[in-house]
């Protein structure tokens, strides 16, 4: 409740009301003003005065911020570049190395890097690169990507290489009743010196005959001399050959797979006993099978069988 | 008296002069005070807004890319990140592919396992690995002392040491060469396991194979089949060691020559019955095959070594 107040006029000796005009009131304000700005001053002065460049410092201390959290941004950088290094290491060292390729040479892994297309603005220098670091990154990782699709592909083929490898015995140990390691010139059961291009395995008839290594089946047929015989195809320059069995498993034209079973032992063809006659062809020529069913063995026991395999022997077939 | 102030009491129908009380003195006081604080404030804004340094100018450009790229550049990195972690599952499953066991794993404390660490716990570890550690080293020096006792090295016997076969068959000893070691393996042909007498150590073809101890070349037998050794050597390094450098590419030695430690042997190659450019390396004491990790010891640190041995532990895939 606004009271009016009264003022003491002593020349007129009467109370006369307060009149605030405008003028007076806008010279009170001002004068009001004037006095809160003063102390503001002072005190803005003195703050200056007290906490020198302070509002720099403040810029300061939020750029510190940024720079840690750049700085971070960073170190996660150099994880994940040392995790690509790593992984470039591990293929120019271990994978091209195991899968017989040269390295990729630091300038292919480095081709094209740089040349990020100018900012506007000039950039701070460690956004700048960041960018930088981040793009050839991308780029390395990039070429990596193709390298192990390279990688991937190569192994692929070894793989099958490896695969097709006749690598084991076509006939399991357990069932084997005599091996005659015997390869090359030998006394023959009909009663002359000739070559002998395989391996005799005895066994009983009906023993399962296993494929050595993945492969298509070539020929299978009836011959005077071989019986039934099947010619397998490994391709990378093997092919075998399983003769004197009794029956076929397998139709011709089929792919098979190292260790599944293409015909069964017998005694047909040109023959004495139940046995397979099997035979390793490298390149259109026989060789000593003994050498690709050694992985059965150890390698010591394997050079001995090789040994053995020198001696003569009388065939069967 | 002139300026005095009155006010009109109705009740007593007086003026009564108007007295300063302390409460108008506070509310002018805190009116001013309040006044003067907004325009302080006011002021130091002007001044932060407005007054601009080049320090402040620089500053601020420089905090505002920071800020505005930092989104940009995270980005970047999780792409990149996601890029590479793809890259790291390809290379695995390549690993897999190519030794038939996955890689082990380094231990390796990332940050994030080191921030989540009880310090209770670490610190009770600490003092454990520290006890162990202590029996260690009493039984190292123990060990060494019986080792040294069993030795019974003459001085003049030192020369021999160079007999043994304790060197690594390539000029550089690392720990990723060591491919395969000894024991039951599996094998690369058809899978199975079977026992690797020796340890595959890969390397590019035309690297140098190094005789690792002082012996005579006892064997030299070239192949070309692509199954067995292929073309091997043998060297004998007399007290019951003999050790074999197979799947050669080029052997560089004669029958009955005599080699020195790191002496160049052959080149490597892949030769017999091989999947990759390596060295298949045998150690043979009295005629029994054994671990060739157990000797090497020239040219190695513990770091390495421990490394290699725990590569040769692994049960993978061999090479031959």
């Amino acid at each position: 409740m606004a009271q009016k107040v009264y003022r003491y006029n002593p020349e007129t000796c009467r109370y006369e009301p307060l009149v605030v005009t405008p003028a007076v009131f806008a010279r009170r304000s001002l004068r009001f003003f004037v006095v809160c700005l003063g102390i503001a001053l002072a005190g803005a002065f003195y703050f200056n005065y007290k906490f020198p460049a302070w509002d720099e410092h403040l810029l300061e201390q939020e750029h510190q911020h940024l720079q840690t959290e750049w700085a971070i941004l960073t170190n996660e950088i150099d994880d994940t570049a040392e995790k690509l290094a790593q992984i470039e290491k591990a293929d120019d060292e271990n994978y091209r190395t195991i899968l017989d390729l040269e390295p990729l040479a630091p300038s292919v892994r480095q081709a094209g890097v740089g040349g990020r297309e100018p900012h506007a603005q000039p950039l701070p220098t460690v956004v700048q690169n960041t960018y930088e670091r981040i793009s050839e990154l991308m780029h390395r990782a990039d070429i990596q990507a193709q390298s192990i699709k390279q990688l991937v592909a190569e192994l692929a083929t070894k793989e099958k290489s490896w695969a097709s490898r006749p690598a084991i015995q076509p006939i399991s140990n357990k069932e084997l009743t005599k091996l005659h390691t015997t390869y090359g010139m030998r006394w023959n059961p009909g009663g002359f010196w000739r070559p002998h291009k395989g391996l005799d395995f005895s066994a009983p008839e009906g023993t399962p005959v296993y494929a050595t290594g993945d492969g298509k089946i070539t020929d299978a047929h009836f011959s005077d001399s071989f019986g039934y015989v099947i010619y397998m195809d490994h391709q990378f320059g093997f092919s075998t050959r399983y003769a004197h069995l009794s029956r076929f498993a397998v139709n011709v034209g089929d792919v098979v797979k190292r260790g599944q079973v293409i015909g069964y032992v017998g005694d047909t063809g040109h023959s004495f006993g139940n046995h397979l006659h099997y035979e390793v062809l490298f390149r259109g020529d026989q060789v000593n099978p003994i050498n690709f069913f050694q992985r059965d063995l150890s390698q010591r026991e394997f050079e001995k069988m090789i040994e053995l395999a020198g001696k003569s022997m009388t065939s069967l077939d | 008296m002139a300026n005095y102030r009155f006010r009109y009491n109705p009740e007593n129908l007086k003026y009564e002069r108007l007295r300063i009380s302390v409460w108008n003195v506070v509310v002018s006081v805190l009116g001013v005070f309040s006044c003067s604080v907004l325009l302080f404030v006011a002021l130091l804004f002007f001044q932060h807004q407005l007054l601009l340094t080049p320090t402040k100018t620089r500053l601020l450009s420089e905090n505002h890319n920071l800020r505005n790229q930092q989104q940009p550049a995270r980005a970047q990195l999780d792409t990149l990140r996601q890029r590479v972690e793809n890259l790291a599952k390809k290379e695995a499953s390549l690993f897999v592919r190519l030794f038939s066991t996955p890689r082990e794993e380094a231990h390796r404390v990332t940050h994030a396992q080191l921030l989540a660490v009880n310090k209770n716990d670490f610190e009770r570890s600490v003092a454990e690995l520290q006890r162990t550690a202590t029996q260690l080293r009493a039984k190292a020096v123990y060990g060494n002392y019986h080792f040294g006792e069993t030795m019974r090295l003459a001085k003049q016997d030192v020369g021999r040491l160079h007999f043994f076969p304790t060197a690594f068959p390539l000029e550089h000893v690392q720990p990723h060469q060591l491919v395969s070691g000894f024991g039951h393996r599996i094998n690369p042909w058809h899978k199975g396991s079977y026992q690797h007498d020796g340890i595959d150590l890969a390397q590019p073809r035309e690297s140098a194979v190094v005789a690792t101890g002082k012996g005579t070349v006892s064997l030299v037998k070239r192949s070309d089949l692509q199954a067995g050794y292929g073309n091997h050597i043998e060297i004998d390094h007399g007290n019951g060691f003999v050790t074999r450098y197979a799947h050669l590419g080029e052997i560089l030695v004669r029958q009955g020559q005599r080699v020195e430690q790191g002496a160049i042997v052959a080149r490597v190659g892949m030769s017999g019955g091989s999947i990759a450019p390596h060295v298949h390396y045998e150690v043979i004491w009295r005629g029994q095959p054994i671990d060739p990790l157990l000797l090497i010891s020239e040219h190695v640190d513990a770091h390495l070594l421990a490394d290699l041995k725990t590569k040769g532990k692994q049960k993978n895939q061999a090479l031959d």
